[in-house]
């Protein structure tokens, strides 16, 4: 157990059983509490107390409902079963990269003549006067060696390990041990460079939504070992190369393209998502809605249309943030008053007590001051098609309804804390690198009037 | 005679309703509160006839949003500084040379997310993958917001408190 769990758990409050006896009677009050003949709650509580807290708990599931319409009002797949009110939308089960290192035969390994085992390893816990002592041979099992090279092993602890024995985030570190002149392993907790992230993990701390960073799983790996004085050029004898290199900045790892007929327009999206065209008046004009394996729909593409100004009418100004951007190299209409570079922007409104957002192209800001009240996820584009999108939705605006925001592809989240969460997401990522990969070629006049 | 949706929601009750109520008497400072709002969980349960019994995760999802209903914002923070500074009062300093006293300040310290998280892992002992289920997220993001939330810990607590070894 390292300390933080030990002080947590040490400063655990002294809770003894419930009164109540878990099971029949005090569950059967619930079963029948619509019955007045049963006193609920053990036979603590009176009859009329019973009354209110049923009524109570009707309105604590009334609520449960009304978040759960939430939730379904949005954009985002309902998992089930939902939690009673809570909005947070579920996050997609596309496969996150394997993270398994998969390094050179480990069977045999040796460096400087000792044999890369559990059983060679020297564990010293990170405590006042530590003490150092060897992988108890009950537990080596659960220790899996990755690779050695130049007196350095890399090991992890599985998960289940990580339970039997008291440790925490068995899934999280590799860990390292080094050569000591008494032929041992030693991983020294005191030490940084008694462990590294796991692959899995420089992939999500390399989270381009996050922090704006774009390296690679690899090259993030190399710089945690560089700054914990682990050689670099071992890396890939103690923890092989790692998944591939594209997964760790968040792109999909099976990609479909789609391009329109004319050409001009083209996109990738995850290959398990389903594209489906729609018939436009326009000659060459595209449109199109994208959706997930589950046919929800996460996108909507319109390029090409000449008429049509935005409209749209609204009073209320409201907060507005924007959780996320990033410029993407597009064609736009520089001439367009208050036109920015095109870019990709997820951007949320507080109204009503919710959080809405949606996440689009757009050339314009949402609103001075932190304020909006109507915000476009439009580009001003160039003359063979004045608007374009490629977006959750064409528009969000301050007060709408669940079921507006429904029919309008804006989500809607109980707080901004949700909003920011889906950011994280699988989903939310592949969406981004979707919409960010579209290219719009130049005029195409065979089309053009 | 019940039916086998009675049978199935009793075994629930049995199975986990000292945990909801523990998650429930960690944080609030009232014994018999932290059992009706367990119950109040339960009826919840109940009443939304779920097509498949709920887990440990979803239950304290659950019990999180009842115990929100009754503790708006900072009076649920405040419910839990009181709910720590009695513990660390009963429980007796003595033993402890003011350890438990030091985490319950970190720990008022952190911010609300952080704070859940390492309540949640070493409390309640979620495993990662019912952390994820309680969180709504995969179980590797919640492995990440665990790491995240050790992180500001170590980070707020005071260097003795993380070296200083106990006995």
């Amino acid at each position: 157990m390292d300390r933080i769990e030990q002080l947590m758990k040490d400063a655990k409050p002294r809770v003894g059983e419930p009164d109540t006896t878990p099971g029949t009677d005090s569950a059967r009050s619930i079963v029948f509490s619509t019955d007045p003949n049963v006193v609920s709650l053990a036979g603590r509580t009176p009859a009329r107390r019973t009354a209110l807290r049923a009524a109570a708990a009707g309105l604590a599931v009334a609520a449960a409902v009304a978040a759960a319409v939430v939730v379904g009002g949005s954009l985002v797949q309902q998992p089930a079963p939902d939690p009673a009110n809570t909005g947070t939308p579920s996050v997609s089960a596309s496969p996150t990269p394997t993270a398994t290192p998969s390094p050179t035969q480990t069977a045999g390994l040796s460096t400087n003549g000792v044999a890369c085992t559990p059983a060679n390893i020297d564990l010293r816990r990170s405590t006042q006067e530590p003490v150092t002592e060897a992988i108890p041979a009950s537990q080596q099992k659960y220790y899996k060696v990755l690779g050695c090279a130049e007196g350095w092993l890399a090991y992890e602890l599985s998960a289940e390990g990580a339970q039997v024995i008291g440790g925490d985030g068995g899934d999280a570190w590799y860990n390292i041990a080094k050569l000591q002149d008494n032929k041992r392993f030693l991983t020294d907790f005191q030490q940084p460079w008694a462990s590294v992230s796991s692959w899995k993990f420089q992939a999500l701390n390399n989270d381009v939504s996050q922090n704006g960073q774009h390296l690679t799983v690899q090259q993030a790996m190399d710089q945690e070992f560089a700054q914990k004085g682990i050689p670099v050029e071992i890396r890939p004898q103690l923890l092989g190369d790692g998944p591939a290199a594209e997964s760790g900045t968040g792109s999909p790892q099976s990609l479909g393209a789609y391009t329109s007929p004319d050409g001009r327009v083209s996109f990738n999206y995850p290959a398990a998502w389903t594209v489906q065209t729609k018939e436009s008046s326009t000659p060459g004009a595209v449109n199109l809605a994208v959706k997930d394996a589950s046919g929800k729909k996460l996108a909507e593409l319109a390029f090409g249309t000449q008429g049509g100004g935005l409209g749209g009418s609204c009073g209320q100004y409201v907060p507005y943030t924007v959780l996320d951007y990033a410029e993407v190299p597009l064609p736009y209409n520089e001439a367009f008053e208050g036109v920015i570079t095109p870019r990709f922007a997820y951007r949320a409104m507080e109204s009503n007590g919710k959080v809405l957002a949606s996440y689009g192209l757009t050339s314009t800001v949402g609103g001075a001051d932190g304020k909006a009240c109507l915000i476009y996820n439009v580009v001003n584009g160039p003359e063979e098609s004045p608007i374009y999108m490629f977006a959750s939705g064409l528009q969000m605006t301050a007060g709408l309804s669940d079921a507006d925001a429904k029919a309008a592809g804006v989500l809607v989240f109980n707080t901004m804390d949700e909003a920011v969460a889906y950011r994280n997401s699988e989903e939310y990522k592949q969406v981004k690198a979707m919409i960010t990969s579209l290219k719009i070629q130049g005029r195409d006049y065979s089309v053009a009037k | 005679m019940l039916a086998a949706r009675e049978h199935e929601f009793i075994a629930l009750h049995s199975q986990h309703f000292t945990r909801v109520y523990h998650y429930i008497a960690y944080r609030i400072n009232d014994r018999a509160r932290a059992e009706e709002l367990a119950a109040d969980v339960f009826r919840i349960v109940w009443e939304k006839r779920l097509e498949e019994p709920p887990g440990i995760g979803w239950l304290i999802a659950t019990a999180r949003n009842v115990l929100g209903n009754e503790y708006k914002g900072r009076r649920r923070r405040e419910q839990l500084v009181e709910r720590l500074a009695e513990e660390a009062r009963t429980q007796g300093e003595a033993s402890d040379d003011g350890q438990r006293a030091a985490v319950a300040e970190v720990l008022t310290r952190l911010n609300d997310r952080d704070r859940e998280v390492l309540m949640l892992s070493y409390w309640d002992e979620l495993s990662t993958a019912e952390l994820a289920e309680s969180l709504d997220c995969t179980p590797s993001a919640a492995a990440v917001r665990l790491h995240r939330a050790r992180k500001a810990f170590a980070k707020a607590a005071p260097t003795h408190l993380m070296t200083e070894r106990k006995g």
